[in-house]
């Protein structure tokens, strides 16, 4: 599935209108669906199908990448990531909204770029923690009360939760700053 | 772990004014901690539901090398083409509609005609089967519900005579000459709750509904099964299903009978 995805990938990033026609056939009603359920018009979807589009490809010419899952999974989720940042930008603080605003369209396209790679550097590496960091750490990230997490995984206190967390979270930097990618990511 | 609690306050903006400027001053001294710092908050708003981590610094070397490529004629084409391809496609899906609606509606039409003779097929076999009330009410009158006081009664008084002479009027159509047999029985007497009945139905037969009713009400007290059993008769013979169904339980099938309601 992976090989197929990937060959697919290779042949839509020559950019031929067929392709494109393709995917926009099979992936877009998903990408409408999930842009509607969350404050968008069918506008905002196709825009940000073209915006995932451009921005994959340009990566992908940049320097080729493989996938590890159907490509219409993945195209999916780095469209729900572009609507998410187009839902956050209202929540940035003025300096950063400005930062935001005033760029041109390319580098905010470039921000875009490396803001998806960074996602999957972090992702990857979180998903490869044991079961336990992965659940306490997704939890500790929705910003859940330290008493759920205690209830939930049947912590006798507070201190023992913190301390998982710690030791959770430092397996996780260790991991992310341990990987080449890290050092091209930082400081963005 | 000091490290990891003040950070996560700071984070999670809980740190008071005097540790907050510290911990800014710490951050610009100490370029480990600043990494640490930035990469958790990066943490905490990529994989946290709730925000998403921004990049801001347009001078970082691969936001520029991603500006070169996107700035080049290739991709402008590409974003033509991607635009382009999207146009046809709609384009393509308003055409191939047409149809699409014509199919659709030969599709409604076959279903309308199919539901059209289900139901005359349905229809034609059903007004068979439909409900003869009128037949199923006759049957009903015709099992003389009550009306069994001579086999009832062993008595050779003037009562069970009078009773009988009165029930031969009444079957022979007589109905006034079975009133005035049965004028002038006492409530005392044992068969009276017998006299109630033939007075009821002769009174019946002879239009006066309001006095049939009132004296079934009389034998609603010692014989209430047999006047409730009238009073459902005598609406369904009225056509009142809705009254008669206060009584009796009235068929749903051609096959059923009306039944007493307990």
């Amino acid at each position: 599935m992976t090989n197929q995805s990937n060959s697919f990938f290779k042949k839509l990033s020559e950019g031929k209108q067929e392709d494109i026609i393709l995917l926009y056939q099979e992936v877009f009603p998903k990408i409408e669906q999930f842009v509607l359920h969350n404050n968008g018009r069918t506008g905002d979807a196709d825009d940000i199908f073209q915006k995932a589009l451009l921005q994959l490809i340009v990566r992908y010419r940049k320097e080729a990448f493989e996938i590890n899952a159907t490509f219409e999974s993945y195209f999916f989720m780095v469209c729900k990531n572009l609507w998410r940042r187009e839902l956050n930008t209202s929540k940035l603080t003025t300096n950063n909204l400005d930062i935001i605003k005033n760029v041109s369209e390319d580098t905010n396209t470039a921000f875009s770029i490396v803001e998806q790679e960074r996602y999957e550097l972090f992702t990857e590496k979180l998903a490869s923690l044991s079961d336990n960091c992965k659940h306490i750490l997704k939890l500790f990230f929705a910003k859940t009360a330290y008493t759920v997490i205690m209830e939930k995984f049947g912590y006798t206190s507070e201190n023992v939760v913190r301390q998982r967390i710690f030791k959770c979270k430092k397996r996780l930097t260790t991991l992310i700053k341990k990987d080449s990618r890290y050092t091209n990511l930082k400081d963005l | 772990m000091e490290d990891d609690i003040l950070i996560e306050q700071f984070l999670r903006n809980t740190l008071s004014d005097e540790e907050h400027t510290s911990f800014l001053a710490r951050m610009e001294s100490d370029a480990s901690f600043k990494e640490q710092v930035r990469l958790e908050e990066q943490l905490l708003h990529t994989l946290g539901d709730t925000y998403w981590s921004f990049a801001t610094n347009d001078t970082h070397k691969r936001v520029q090398a991603y500006k070169k490529v996107l700035g080049s004629a290739e991709t402008k084409q590409l974003k033509k083409t991607i635009s382009a391809a999207i146009t046809l496609y709609k384009n393509r899906e308003v055409t191939t509609q047409k149809p699409s609606h014509i199919f659709k509606l030969r599709f409604i039409l076959k279903i309308a005609a199919l539901f059209v003779i289900f139901f005359s097929i349905f229809w034609y076999f059903s007004k068979d089967e439909k409900i003869d009330y009128a037949s199923l009410t006759t049957k009903a009158w015709n099992k003389q519900v009550g009306l069994d006081f001579t086999l009832r009664s062993n008595s050779s008084d003037s009562i069970k005579m009078s009773l009988e002479k009165a029930l031969h009027f009444y079957t022979h159509k007589k109905y006034d000459s079975t009133l005035i047999v049965l004028e002038k029985y006492p409530i005392s007497s044992n068969q009276y709750k017998d006299v109630l009945l033939m007075r009821a139905l002769a009174n019946y037969k002879l239009q006066r509904i309001e006095t049939t009713f009132s004296t079934l009400d009389s034998l609603q007290t010692y014989s209430p099964d047999v006047a409730n059993w009238y009073k459902g008769l005598i609406y369904l013979s009225q056509q009142n299903h809705e009254k008669a169904a206060l009584y009796l339980v009235i068929p749903s099938e051609p096959d059923q009978e009306i039944k007493l309601k307990k």
